[in-house]
């Protein structure tokens, strides 16, 4: 066979198989990131890294199980290259909570939420605040909660994988906390109290 | 009495770090006795630590929810075309 026709059956295999496994490929990645446009990306990148390494895939796994390995790499690039990304307002954001001298600003003051705060945690329009909540992070932040509650990663997992020390890491997961507590106490347990 | 358990302890600031620290990495011994001292001093700070295991609580279950079953199967025939288009 010619490299020609040998090129122009793989590429046939390929758009098999995106007719077959492109909508749970792209299901897993919104499921993942949250955004549709960065889904469809990670999902095009993965059938085109496909078309080129095919020669590696092995005809005793599933397409499906290699094709979803691509994915879950581009997926981890993606929270990579996510959790470098600068935030502007950081310094600023942490200077309002603490006074100069390092105790809480009166206003940013903890309160005490509601007594019966585990009762009412599973109410849907709590859930609703929540997410609205981890929309408003920036991204570098959203991806270390994403990656730590949603990936169910150990903080030492995380960090090999990001490749970050422990201290950058914890002190991000620290920032998101700080702000993801401040935005449920405005938008909910204030409202409720 | 602030500035006492400044000197003692240490700041809110440094507190509520260690707090958060706390649910990625164990703390040191030192920390862990520090924490300790502070959180019984202050109120504030002791309100943050609660809030943070509620927060986690809540994220742990936003995740468990969307993670329900499997994963919602979305359809998306625009991308099939448009990658077909590519390859």
């Amino acid at each position: 066979m010619t490299d020609h026709s040998k090129e122009k059956q793989t590429s046939e295999i390929i758009k098999t198989w995106v007719n077959l496994y492109s909508d749970s490929l792209f299901s897993w990645a919104l499921h993942k990131t949250s955004d549709r446009e960065v889904a469809e990306d990670l999902v095009q990148e993965t059938f085109l890294a496909a078309l080129q390494s095919y020669h590696r895939f092995e005809g005793n796994s599933q397409p499906k199980t290699w094709l979803m390995a691509i994915l879950k790499n581009k997926i981890l690039d993606h929270y990579r290259s996510n959790f470098k990304k600068p935030v502007a307002f950081e310094n600023s954001f942490l200077d309002g909570i603490f006074t100069e001298d390092e105790n809480w600003n009166p206003k940013e003051i903890p309160q005490h939420w509601a007594d019966d705060a585990h009762e009412i945690m599973d109410q849907d329009e709590l859930k609703l605040i929540l997410s609205k909540c981890l929309k408003k992070l920036p991204l570098q932040w959203k991806t270390a909660i994403q990656l730590k509650y949603f990936e169910e990663k150990s903080g030492d997992e995380i960090c090999q994988e990001l490749d970050v020390t422990p201290t950058n890491f914890w002190q991000v997961i620290h920032r998101s906390k700080l702000q993801l507590r401040k935005c449920l106490e405005v938008n909910w347990f204030n409202k409720v109290a | 009495m602030n500035r006492i358990l400044k000197k003692l302890v240490f700041s809110c600031k440094k507190a509520s770090e260690l707090i958060d620290k706390e649910s990625v990495f164990p703390l040191t011994w030192a920390e862990n006795i520090q924490l300790k001292v502070h959180t019984s001093l202050c109120k504030a700070c002791l309100e943050y630590e609660k809030q943070g295991h509620l927060l986690d609580e809540l994220l742990d279950r936003h995740h468990l929810e969307s993670n329900q079953d499997e994963v919602p199967q979305v359809e998306n025939q625009d991308l099939k075309v448009k990658i077909i288009s590519k390859l």
